[in-house]
């Protein structure tokens, strides 16, 4: 890394492939959803000002990974106004788990998660489909979902929780027969 | 891929609190409940983690600009560049948007790089453009705030965006179009619009409404109604209206806001507190779930009993999609199970009109099947709807459009092509009909006009029938022996037309009637074709050659 330009368009580059992945592991910690994305850029904004410190024989996304926990300890640690952990026990819980355990979805770069969740996607059955379209792309709350539906509020979660095991499982295998 | 089955009674009610925990919906204990069976169970713990993972990627897939998170970013680290130690000291003594005064900071957790506290990137933008406009103040004295607001402030400045849209109509000037920044005022005459705030607010603007954007945790409703998601990481969101504010408390509400400024304020879920405005002696209401207030001059009035819900849209669905049901017949084949010609072929239409007909036999004599040219020939008997004269003997053949799943508010469109349309006698006619009984109907076609002695041309006509007698008769144009005539009627938004196209003459003809409100709502509408000898019996043969019923059903998303 020559110049600092250069420098930065290597970090971007870094980030673009593995945003999701850091994505995924902040709310694997059991991050509020809507307070993932704020996260991660202080992630990387930090990874950024400690660049110097990066061993470049390792590997950038399990790096940022680290420093991304360090931040989820401590905001777990602190007494936040907007507090943007779900449950603190299971923050801790999943704080002294080992960070590889979200999966091999989350190994990938970006570009090859998404297109294998979409894949995924597209093997779910119509009623699935839309349910997960409501619930990522309309952003509706499964109290409204079961509004529009006329079934109870658990009913939504409880589909949304299947579908998310199915295209778990889906993916999961589909990475596993490539030999990933 | 099927989905698992499972019924409630055999899910452990770990699945429950899991369900809750990955919507963001956590009742109290859940927290507790899920690490202590995650720490019994290693499998459990993987797995949870596995699905919020699994979850973050599905909101990355359903991303509307891929790149807009790098773009924040790039935004971000350009900042940063900008801004040495001391930039940074003052930044952080800018407050976010919707912190409490300094006396009661945020945090007070000590930290050696200020960055290194996780806090808004998205806002970061915002309070560094809050401190460049402070530094070009000191310079260049007030007249700095007079320019417009710059729109090249980048992702961070914008405080929403425009996430769903439904039938909508901005006011010139009021669109979102440029970026929703602060101070950024929305008109909306019609229609809904869905705004997301960064923060996981989200806001359902119902049209005709004004609303300025402030920042992303402050909003004011002019006028007009809107419905607030306010997710647990963004409490303290506030709607301030002339009167008064709401400020939230991790809920959903709704606030409308009258043409003299009161405003009434509806909690679905949550609790908000309503504020009168600094004018007012009286203070703030706590306002809870299933309650309304009304916030005016005089301050804050509850309504223990909520009323208003019912006037709140709170999501945007999806508007039904228009599937079209379709019945031909080209009487190329004998339909079983359907209306018998004389020779007990099955013509394909399966209905007559009721109250007409029931004098003629299964065989019907006065109808035969061409299969070979693609015929169906009605031979017409005396009778005449109106006045209700031998319809027992009535030639009324059609469908009842509930087969293509009718349910008394679709659209609907029945079309007949009659060739060679022979001559008619006085009062004969022939030509399509829409109807729930034999008097309660509407027909139109061709017909030649009483006072005509003998047959001759015909002239357009459509009619109503409610109760027996013909009224507003509708009759235009004339038509010669032996055209060719496609008849179209139909039911377009609710609202009848009968359309004769001549092939012969190349003309067309689009005829209305008054309104058949007797008509609106029926769910046992029968339509079909008809031919009639009123008052003698001279039988006239009429040849159909294409028969087709369309009924435009709503298909809802989910069902």
């Amino acid at each position: 890394m020559e110049s600092p330009a250069r420098d930065r368009a290597w970090f971007i580059d870094r980030v673009r492939e593995c945003q999701a992945r850091l994505r995924a592991s902040i709310r694997a910690l059991g991050v509020r959803a809507e307070a993932v994305d704020d996260i991660a850029q202080d992630v990387f904004v930090l990874a950024w000002q400690k660049l110097v410190e990066f061993d470049h024989s390792g590997e950038f996304g399990a790096w940022v990974v680290q420093i991304a926990r360090r931040l989820v300890a401590n905001e777990r640690r602190k007494e936040a106004r907007r507090n943007r952990i779900l449950a603190g026990e299971v923050t801790d819980l999943m704080l002294r788990l080992a960070p590889e355990a979200e999966g091999p979805l989350t190994r990938l770069e970006r570009d090859e998660a998404l297109t294998a969740l979409r894949t995924c996607l597209g093997e779910l059955p119509t009623h699935g489909r839309e349910m997960i379209q409501w619930r990522y792309f309309d952003h509706l709350s499964p109290g409204a979902i079961a509004g529009h539906l006329g079934r109870p509020s658990n009913y939504v979660r409880q589909s949304l929780l299947r579908l998310r095991r199915l295209l778990l499982e889906c993916v999961e295998h589909r990475l596993l027969s490539d030999g990933r | 891929m099927t989905p698992e089955t499972g019924t409630p009674d055999d899910r452990p009610p770990i699945e429950d609190v899991l369900s809750r925990f990955l919507e963001g919906e956590p009742e109290p204990g859940d927290g507790e409940a899920l690490a202590a069976a995650m720490e019994r169970n290693e499998q459990l713990a993987a797995e949870v983690r596995r699905l919020l993972a699994v979850d973050d990627l599905l909101r990355q897939t359903h991303e509307l600009d891929p790149s807009a998170f790098t773009e924040a970013l790039k935004t971000r680290l350009a900042a940063e560049d900008d801004c040495d130690d001391f930039t940074r000291a003052i930044l952080d003594q800018i407050p976010e948007a919707g912190e409490p005064p300094p006396a009661a900071p945020a945090s007070t957790q000590p930290s050696v790089n200020p960055l290194a506290t996780p806090r808004s990137a998205w806002r970061f933008g915002a309070r560094l453009w809050a401190f460049a406009a402070a530094a070009v103040l000191l310079a260049v004295g007030a007249l700095w705030w007079l320019a417009p607001a710059s729109t090249d402030r980048g992702v961070a400045s914008q405080v929403a965006w425009l996430n769903n849209a439904q039938n909508c109509q901005w006011a010139e000037g009021g669109t979102p179009a440029g970026g929703i920044i602060p101070g950024k005022v929305l008109q909306l005459e019609q229609g809904l619009a869905e705004l997301l705030f960064h923060s996981g607010v989200s806001i359902v603007l119902q049209g005709p409404a004004t609303l300025e954007l402030r920042s992303e945790s402050s909003v004011r409703l002019l006028h007009g109604r809107l419905s607030a998601r306010v997710p647990e990481a963004a409490r303290g969101f506030e709607v301030l209206s002339p009167e008064g504010k709401v400020v939230d408390l991790g809920t959903e509400f709704g606030v409308s806001v009258a043409d003299d400024g009161s405003a009434r304020v509806y909690v679905f879920r949550g609790e908000v507190i309503a504020q009168p405005a600094g004018k007012s002696p009286a203070g703030p209401v706590s306002v809870r779930e299933q309650q309304s207030a009304q916030i005016g001059a005089a301050g804050v009035s509850l309504e223990t009993r909520g009323v208003g819900a019912e006037n709140f849209v709170r999501a945007i669905v999806p508007p039904p999609s228009i599937v079209p049901r379709s019945l031909t017949l080209d009487f190329r084949h004998a339909k079983g199970g359907t209306l018998q010609d004389r020779a007990g072929l099955g013509t394909g239409l399966t209905h007559r009109l009721p109250g007409t007909g029931q004098a003629l036999p299964l065989r019907d004599t006065n109808l035969r099947l061409d299969t070979q040219l693609g015929r169906l020939e009605l031979t017409t008997t005396e009778n005449d709807l109106n006045r209700q004269c031998k319809v027992d003997q009535g030639e009324y053949v059609g469908v009842l459009l509930s087969d293509l799943g009718f349910t008394g508010t679709e659209d609907f469109e029945v079309t007949a092509v009659f060739p060679n349309t022979p001559a008619l006698g006085e009062v004969d006619q022939l030509g399509l009909y829409a109807g729930t009984r034999g008097d309660k109907n509407i027909r139109g076609g061709l017909l030649r006009p009483g006072g005509k002695q003998g047959i001759g041309p015909s002239t357009q006509f459509f009619v109503r029938n409610n109760g027996g007698d013909d009224s507003n008769l509708y009759m235009v144009g004339m038509v010669s022996t032996g055209a060719d005539l496609v008849l179209t009627l139909k039911r377009v938004g609710g609202k009848y037309s009968l359309m004769v196209e001549n092939q012969t003459t190349g003309e067309s003809t689009s005829l209305s009637i008054r309104h058949p409100e007797f008509l609106d709502g029926e769910k046992g509408i029968h339509v079909g074709l008809f031919g009639a000898t009123p008052w003698r019996n001279v039988p006239r043969t009429i040849s159909v050659k294409e028969f087709k019923t369309t009924v435009w059903t709503r298909r809802y998303p989910g069902s």
